[in-house]
């Protein structure tokens, strides 16, 4: 589905901090929105979260970095990362050119699914939130 | 306008300049615009004018002449569109500090309002929040959350005979975390008896400093050294050229001051660090902090030069013929595209060795290399120095 001209699978959970959850089994994979991705401009680095690491929903867990922007890579899901996307390291324009797919950052074997994915929210909940987002930019670059 | 900021030294160097235009073979930001007025001799006879102007014959006759907005506002442009290099002073015949120079004029341009309006932020992240991204400043030392296997004191401990000052760009910008991260490790690895300062530790006041600020760093000055003599240290080790420069040049303290590269030759000499064998061609970068304005061209060298297997090509201009990547003087911020340009100069001139690795010593020239480079979709190999070392480590 796209909204305000991004583009948001329907079948992922979104965290208002911009990060994708894509629930498979006992696996939930990670990533940055289209927004985000387009927001950022060219990633040149992605910071990635250490395997066996446990993280938290809404917690950072690592960073990105373009020329003109700096930030954080937020856990949608509390779990321990099984895996992180090692492809990044030597190619962080994946981030940019497939957020959905190859531009994935980490894997996460979940600790608490059930009750996260209610603070996640599904395409159909997404427009007011995205095209609130949207406004917010504007007014910040003035 | 006042000249009080100009010292006589840098008055007789205006009044030196010959106009011979040497400098202009040299000045990589006129290699890019090919404009006469953004460059070195342009700069200076820019100023003379505006001296003549005001304190000239004429202008004792019939009073100064009022200085125009729109020359003024293309002086700044000059002055700032400059990545403080320092290779015109180097090559200039009538020796004209000219880094100094155009620091000067900076400080020049401020108190007539005419400076860049985006510096303003950066210069209110330094004097609000102690660092250059404007993040809480206790979160300097937020690298160490990706490192396993940390100590209790975290490397932050109540006394130590040596000070780590990491930086902000280290600190900050994660592309530059391997850099304090691979620090340490081999700093714990040989025992040496050091902590870092975390949230204590303020901006060095370089990027006040190179932006015309100057009059605003006493107060980092003392908070910085106050941290360290807290500490019990007697020396601080730097892996941020700018930081080590700025410490030499303007902390007027009987601290030992070593950059990363000295600290690890000296480890090296008293035989502490040894080298696994490995096969790989590298070329090195000086960065220009580190080389022209610090004189450090060859304890990077010596360390490549200590490890069996590595061979070291040199880039055509090297040592302090060394082209600044771009990422120097605020350029990045004042104009980004005029910077890429210069970097992707420097990422040819690599390529041209037929190096695998190109290694540095400079946080923002490995982020400068690396962030063109990916740009580019070139796929270069970047490392600090303390990386490649802890890598090679036995």
């Amino acid at each position: 589905m796209k909204i305000e001209g991004y583009l948001f699978p329907d079948d992922l959970y979104y965290h208002k901090e911009h990060f994708w959850a894509r629930v498979e089994g006992n696996t939930v994979t990670v990533g940055t929105t289209d927004f985000a991705q387009k927001l950022a401009g060219d990633i040149v680095f992605v910071e990635l979260p250490s395997s066996g690491k446990t993280i938290e929903q809404g917690k950072p867990c690592g960073s990105m970095e373009s020329g003109k922007w700096v930030g954080r890579i937020y856990a949608p899901i509390s779990g321990k990362v099984e895996s992180s996307n090692e492809e990044l390291e030597d190619s962080p324009e994946l981030v940019n050119e497939s957020p959905y797919e190859k531009g994935w950052i980490f894997k996460v074997s979940p600790s608490n699914l059930q009750e996260d994915l209610k603070n996640l929210m599904k395409v159909d909940a997404l427009g007011d939130f995205i095209k609130s987002e949207v406004e917010r930019v504007k007014k910040t670059k003035g | 306008m006042d000249l009080s900021k100009l010292s006589p030294k840098q008055l007789l160097e205006i009044d030196a300049c010959t106009r011979c235009g040497e400098c202009l073979r040299f000045c990589p930001i006129y290699s890019q615009k090919g404009e006469e007025g953004i460059n070195p001799r342009g700069k200076i006879q820019a100023i003379k004018k505006f001296i003549r102007a005001q304190y000239g014959l004429l202008a004792k006759l019939f009073g100064p002449r009022k200085l125009s907005e729109e020359d003024l506002k293309k002086f700044s442009e000059m002055v700032y569109r400059c990545t403080l290099c320092g290779e015109c002073g180097l090559q200039c015949p009538v020796s004209i500090d000219s880094r100094s120079l155009w620091l000067a004029l900076k400080e020049v341009l401020v108190d007539l309002g005419h400076y860049p309006k985006n510096i303003e932020l950066m210069k209110n992240n330094v004097l609000s929040k102690y660092n250059i991204s404007g993040e809480d400043n206790a979160l300097r030392v937020e690298w160490l959350e990706a490192m396993e296997g940390l100590p209790d004191h975290q490397y932050q401990k109540e006394k130590a005979e040596v000070v780590f000052f990491v930086g902000c760009v280290s600190s900050y910008y994660p592309m530059a975390h391997k850099i304090p991260q691979s620090f340490i490790r081999i700093l714990d690895r040989l025992k040496i008896d050091f902590t870092l300062l975390g949230g204590a530790e303020w901006c060095c006041g370089f990027p006040l400093i190179g932006a015309g600020f100057k009059k605003e760093v006493q107060k980092l000055i003392r908070h910085n050294i106050e941290g360290v003599k807290e500490k019990g240290a007697d020396s601080v080790i730097f892996s941020c050229p700018s930081c080590y420069h700025t410490w030499h040049e303007d902390y007027k303290t009987d601290l030992k001051l070593f950059d990363s590269t000295q600290f690890i030759l000296k480890l090296i000499q008293e035989g502490r660090i040894s080298f696994k064998e490995g096969r790989v061609k590298v070329t090195y970068h000086d960065p220009c902090d580190l080389g022209r304005a610090s004189g450090i061209y060859e304890a990077p060298r010596a360390i490549l030069r200590a490890m069996p297997g590595v061979e070291l090509v040199e880039l055509p201009n090297h040592a302090e013929k060394c082209k600044c990547c771009g990422g120097g003087g605020l350029l990045e911020m004042v104009d980004p595209e005029l910077g890429a340009a210069l970097a992707r100069e420097k990422i040819k001139e690599i390529q041209g060795t037929g190096a695998e690795l190109v290694v540095t010593s400079c946080q923002q020239c490995v982020r400068t290399i690396l962030s063109t480079s990916r740009r580019m979709k070139i796929p270069l190999k970047t490392s600090y120095i303390t990386e490649f070392v802890l890598k090679q480590m036995a």
